[in-house]
């Protein structure tokens, strides 16, 4: 199955997801005629619409057009499943921070995500995850006085 | 009007020029952290101008406005993540361009073209102030429908090569735009029993995961590295050539920024985005928009410079905020005692000839400032990959948690960038969905606001005279965009049949 083909069919199941959660919007009292869910239903069809088009389009294709454009675009994107080990690392640090702090877990994002990009653990790392973190802080916490996570410790 | 001479002649009266530059540098900073809006900025600094008079005090807070305007598109062209909202259209070619080995370059075009902007803005201010605040009150609800509908033509010309896919991740942001309170009713829509959706969702957190963590996800699952070139940390202004190739889209940034300024609640954003089309309508060189063309730099940045200084007029004309921004600067006039609106011109003259100079100082000061902190910017994306990829990861995070101190916003980020992963791979293009996000609740609103008036009758929009105007030229527009579109693919197909 080419891309657009598997692009077209997510369309569609997405479109039918949004309109089962559109249905579920209450009716209000105060509500004007077009109402709430007036635009959620439109939005639900027109892309149901838009992915069954790109579907059929893409099933008539020439297969040999198809090829060449899904090696190009492998080429460019790698390998997703070391692409979405990146984005675990950014959850394990929203799942940390409101426990370990803002000051520690963003230390330890910064040499997390260093050493997964390809950095060996070294005394240096932790020196730059250190001095990072502590800048950070600084400009977050002290300078522009947001309020980050305080954790469990501080 | 103020005299020009009276206004200059506080720079020997009030520490102006020390407070504008201030103001600026504080702004481009907090403009460049992803998540610090140009009304954080300003709020931040509203209980220190307590102790200032009211002249320096309304000086620090414009500045800043100027400065954080700018110091968006820092982030925007060195790392694809917009700082503000309206840096977001600066991305598309920016970024390119520093892929290219040329981020001093673009940094360079944005600079100066932000400071033309920002000028023609503040001439703008000055001169026009009351024709353009009459335009302010002309606009309806209807006149907003038909501005959103002709800000969602640009999507058109954004889906060059795959128009259904445009289409759909329009369509997309849009539906993504649909989540929390119903503009009217006060229904809750979409949230699923979660408290953290009943605001909804914020354009800047699907743009910063659709740009930023994508772009970063991208990076990290390539084999080799990224095709990044290591850059020069030299900032380099537009010669005199390029000066003259990028007069036209400054001009193009500037009316359109001028206007969207002075319509409450138009803002940056649409002005940016509108400006990027039609510079790449009118540009003699519009294969090059998408790959890195210095005028696709230059007409997003012009335009939301301009709107920086424009979006005055109806906050200094009748009180009116146009934006957060505009809200945090009238916040400064009322802390003063200061109440904008016709009878300010006459009883504090003063104060609005010290906001005109400081402005001018401040935009001025663009250039000096932007010279001493490019320098270190570039400096910083030349670092190598896994501790950039590290540094941004984190100023992300941090950054996005500043808005609104919620986790759950971190989570719609890191699920955008999911979202933005994943498009890439299947080929969608980002901007349609921006776009979506950000005109979907003014289309919406406006366009039920408009029938509750009429009860229901359509034909309020062909009858009110502007949002006829808009729809036409929205429909020209759109059509235009379908001819050039149809006239490239059949030269793309005889291309392709002469080719043995």
């Amino acid at each position: 199955m080419n891309k657009d083909l598997i692009s077209g069919i997510a369309l569609c199941c997405m479109a039918l997801a949004y309109f089962v959660a559109s249905r579920a919007i209450a009716v209000s009292s105060l509500e004007d005629d077009f109402g709430p869910h007036g635009l959620p239903n439109i939005l639900a069809i027109a892309l149901g619409l838009t992915g069954a088009l790109l579907a059929v389009r893409a099933f008539f294709a020439k297969p040999r057009l198809q090829t060449v454009a899904a090696a190009s675009q492998h080429s460019a994107h790698g390998k997703p499943l070391r692409a979405i080990g990146l984005l675990a690392i950014g959850a394990a640090y929203i799942l940390l921070v409101d426990k370990l702090g803002y000051a520690i877990s963003i230390g330890l994002l910064i040499a997390s995500v260093a050493w997964y990009e390809g950095l060996r653990p070294s005394w240096r790392l932790a020196a730059v995850a250190i001095v990072g973190a502590a800048l950070f802080w600084l400009i977050f916490v002290r300078l522009l006085d947001v309020a980050q996570p305080a954790g469990l410790f501080f | 009007m103020p005299s020009l001479l009276d206004a200059f002649a506080l720079l020997y009266t009030t520490p102006i020029i020390p407070i504008a530059l201030l103001g600026l540098t504080w702004g481009v900073i907090g403009g460049a952290l992803p998540g610090i809006s140009a009304s954080i900025t300003m709020a931040l600094l509203l209980p220190l101008t307590y102790s200032l008079d009211p002249t320096s005090a309304i000086v620090l807070l414009a500045s800043t406005y100027i400065g954080a305007e700018y110091g968006g598109s820092i982030p925007a062209i060195l790392i694809r993540t917009p700082g503000t909202n309206s840096a977001a259209a600066t991305v598309v070619d920016g970024y390119e361009m520093t892929r290219q080995g040329k981020a001093g370059e673009a940094l360079g075009i944005s600079l100066w073209s932000g400071t033309v902007g920002g000028l023609f803005g503040l001439v703008m201010l000055v001169l026009l102030t009351e024709p353009l605040s009459r335009l302010a009150l002309a606009f309806t609800p209807m006149s907003y429908f038909g501005l959103g509908i002709l800000g969602l033509t640009v999507i058109a010309s954004m889906t060059a090569g795959s128009p259904l896919k445009g289409l759909a991740a329009a369509i997309i942001g849009m539906m993504v735009a649909t989540v929390g309170t119903d503009p009217i009713s006060g229904v809750t829509r979409l949230t699923f029993g979660s408290a953290d959706l009943l605001s909804g969702i914020e354009p800047i957190l699907v743009m910063v995961g659709l740009f930023a963590v994508s772009e970063l996800m991208v990076q990290s699952g390539s084999v080799a590295a990224a095709d990044m070139v290591v850059q020069s940390v030299r900032i380099r202004l537009p010669g005199l050539a390029m000066m003259k190739r990028l007069l036209r889209p400054q001009a193009i940034g500037s009316g359109i920024g001028t206007v969207e300024g002075v319509i409450p609640g138009a803002g940056g954003t649409i002005a940016a985005f509108l400006s990027y089309n039609e510079a790449k309508r009118w540009s003699k060189h519009p294969e090059e928009f998408g790959k890195g063309s210095p005028e696709g730099v230059a007409a997003p940045e012009t335009a939301n410079n301009t709107v920086a200084s424009t979006a005055l007029i109806p906050l200094l004309s009748f009180g009116i905020p146009g934006s957060n921004s505009a809200a945090v600067l009238l916040g400064g006039f009322l802390l003063h005692g200061l109440v904008p609106g016709p009878n300010l011109f006459m009883e504090n003259a003063a104060v609005v000839q010290g906001l005109y100079v400081g402005s001018f100082i401040a935009t001025i000061g663009q250039l000096l400032v932007g010279f001493m902190i490019m320098p270190v910017c570039l400096w910083l994306v030349n670092r190598p990959r896994p501790y950039l990829a590290a540094f941004i990861l984190a100023l992300v995070l941090s950054g996005v948690y500043s808005l609104n101190s919620s986790l759950f916003d971190l989570g719609v980020v890191l699920m955008a960038g999911l979202v933005g992963y994943a498009m890439r791979i299947f080929g969608f293009p980002f901007l349609p969905a921006v776009l979506g996000v950000v005109l979907c609740p003014l289309v919406e609103s406006s366009y039920r606001r408009s029938l509750v008036l009429a009860a229901g009758d359509h034909s309020i929009f062909i009858e009110d005279r502007i949002c006829f105007g808009l729809l036409v030229a929205a429909a020209l527009f759109l059509a235009f965009s379908i001819v050039r579109e149809v006239r490239s693919v059949a030269s793309a197909t005889e291309a392709g049949q002469g080719t043995p």
